[in-house]
């Protein structure tokens, strides 16, 4: 189902990201989950998929934290008035159970913290943040879109703001300093980088990954987010998997 | 205990459900996703000779009627892509039929030597293809272009050759022209042209702006057509459109069908072939019959 959607308001929120908050004119036929996704309708202009970044249930408000990488984002970010989205797509993770969650983060991937960490909250449990990126410029303070986070660590490549390397690297240097505290770790980011959070938690049950390929129909249909060579689409099957189902293909 | 197995093509076939082209069936790996779900033969994707790379998205939405209305643009692999997958499908011991398109009756003759090259058991000829200029819609209701098309084929292949048609004014006439042409049956029916313009924005969704209507919407419509075609000629008929369970499947059996392909129903439900087949054995049982064979076209008799 498309359900049509009105631009409130896009703001900048550092040298790389933009958030986009939207109104659904219709009521969704089922909540979302968190790290689930939608298709946002461009209209005559592109479709792309987009991480639900906050979503409120009492008056229908979406927003997306996102890059300009295209034409489409072009226009999520300089267009006004009235978009679609098709969803909520994928399978999406339930935090109920947990009491504290550790959540990786490499660029972009920040998007799905704050319905996350949101979530969690309902739930009583805390979430505890890695992000890194690249350059210290691209950095903005998450917390003030995401609720009841518990520590937040960031890591830069060019060594300007917080640890001096990748994210991966730091969640390595918190666990050897100070163990696993986490029940539920969630990793979202490049491949390599999933690959090496996987590899720190190898021993912990509860460690996911949120995985990224080419998102076309979203409904199952065209084939093209399978996940070579695993019989699995990302649209249906994921975007979020364990780290042991999809551990070897991760670059 | 109620027997679903049936026979078509010279194939015996653990159960009439097969997958209807389009949905995956582009890749090697689709092809096992397929079979993981339970089809009991494998229908590729539509491929052209060379790969093309279809429409931008919006490709596929959902109504709100329970329909989908697509326009992918017979976004595929070429005749290279064929090979992969029949090999697939033999290691996992299931017939394939390989959907071919096509400009023009020679790309159609083309496509279908490579079909039966690779080990196809058939091919189903995609003369219908309700959105792709000069693929297909124009060319399925035109029947004396589908006597060509058919023939031309038909005369150079050993493997089956179905012809899957769309709905038009002349689907009876083009359907008794496939068989003339040595068609071995008909697949019926394919999307059906149709719109969705949003009304906020006032902008068709799809990038095509046209698609083709599929699901629940259309399946009286192929219902009609069936049980048209299978009183005019008794032909075999493979059903097509709004299957959503298994009453559905049911009615096309009883309108003349031996076959169902599914294709919308297994995006809302990727459940759907075994909810059909439970729902097929309790109704054989319900009517007494022992074999689904004996229900095909059963609403003719007089
Ligand atoms: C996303 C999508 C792609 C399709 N692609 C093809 C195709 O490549 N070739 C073809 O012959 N039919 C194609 N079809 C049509 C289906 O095979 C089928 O005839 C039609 O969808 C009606 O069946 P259904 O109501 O079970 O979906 C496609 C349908 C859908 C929904
Ligand atoms: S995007 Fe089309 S099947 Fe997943």
């Amino acid at each position: 189902m498309l359900i049509p959607a009105l631009k409130i308001s896009v703001e900048k929120l550092s040298s790389s990201y933009y958030r986009a908050l939207f109104k659904l004119l219709e009521p969704p036929r089922i909540e979302p989950k968190p790290l689930q996704f939608i298709n946002i309708w461009i209209p005559g202009l592109d479709e792309v998929p987009m991480s639900i970044s906050d979503y409120t249930a009492g008056d229908y408000t979406l927003s997306i934290i996102f890059k300009v990488v295209g034409d489409g984002t072009r226009g999520l970010r300089d267009r006004n008035g009235f978009f679609g989205v098709k969803g909520f797509l994928g399978n999406g993770i339930v935090t109920s159970g947990y009491d504290r969650v550790l959540f990786v983060a490499g660029g972009s991937g920040i998007a799905p913290l704050p319905f996350l960490s949101r979530k969690c909250v309902e739930n009583g449990c805390i979430v505890d943040v890695v992000w890194g990126v690249r350059r210290g410029d691209m950095l903005f303070n998450i917390g003030k879109y995401a609720v009841g986070l518990g520590e937040v660590y960031y890591a830069t490549e060019d060594c300007t703001i917080g640890y001096c390397g990748k994210a991966s690297s730091l969640v390595r240097r918190i666990v050897e300093r100070s163990g696993f505290k986490w029940s539920l770790v969630i990793s979202v980011g490049p491949n390599q980088m999933l690959r090496e959070v996987c590899y720190t938690f190898r021993s912990l049950q509860n460690s996911y990954v949120s995985l990224e390929t080419m998102v076309k129909c979203g409904l199952g249909a065209c084939g093209s987010c399978l996940l070579k060579p695993l019989p699995k689409l990302l649209c249906l099957d994921g975007p979020v998997f364990k780290c042991s189902e999809v551990y070897h293909i991760l670059g | 205990m109620a027997n679903l197995g049936i026979r078509i093509l010279g194939l015996n076939l653990e159960h009439p459900i097969l997958n209807a082209s389009g949905i995956l069936g582009s890749e090697p790996v689709h092809v096992d996703i397929l079979v993981k779900y339970g089809f009991s033969c494998i229908v590729t994707k539509t491929i052209t000779l060379e790969p093309r790379e279809g429409y931008p998205p919006p490709i596929l939405i959902e109504l709100d009627n329970g329909g989908y209305l697509n326009a992918v643009g017979l976004a595929n692999p070429g005749v290279k892509g064929i090979c992969p997958m029949v090999e697939r499908a033999r290691l996992l011991g299931r017939p394939i039929i390989v959907s071919v398109g096509g400009g023009d009756s020679r790309e159609y003759v083309e496509v279908s030597i490579k079909a039966e090259e690779c080990g196809a058991s058939g091919v189903e000829l995609n003369l219908s293809c309700p959105h792709v200029r000069g693929f297909g819609l124009e060319l399925g209701a035109d029947p004396s272009m589908v006597y060509r098309v058919v023939r031309d084929v038909v005369s150079v292949l050993k493997i089956p050759v179905l012809a899957k048609l769309g709905f038009s004014d002349k689907v009876i006439e083009s359907s008794g022209r496939a068989l003339e042409a040595g068609a071995a049956g008909l697949t019926l029916i394919n999307t059906i042209k149709a719109m969705y313009i949003d009304v906020y924005s006032a902008k068709p969704v799809l990038s095509n702006k046209y698609g083709g209507l599929s699901g629940p919407p259309i399946k009286p419509i192929a219902i009609r057509v069936v049980y048209d075609v299978y009183r005019e000629y008794g032909a075999l008929i493979i059903g097509c459109g709004g299957v959503s369970g298994w009453r559905d499947a049911a009615e096309f059996i009883l309108a003349g069908a031996r076959a169902v392909q599914v294709g919308s129903g297994f995006l809302r439900n990727r459940g759907i072939v075994g909810d059909i087949l439970a729902g097929l054995r309790k109704w054989l049982e319900v009517q007494g019959v022992e074999s689904i064979e004996e229900l095909v076209g059963f609403a003719h008799r007089s």
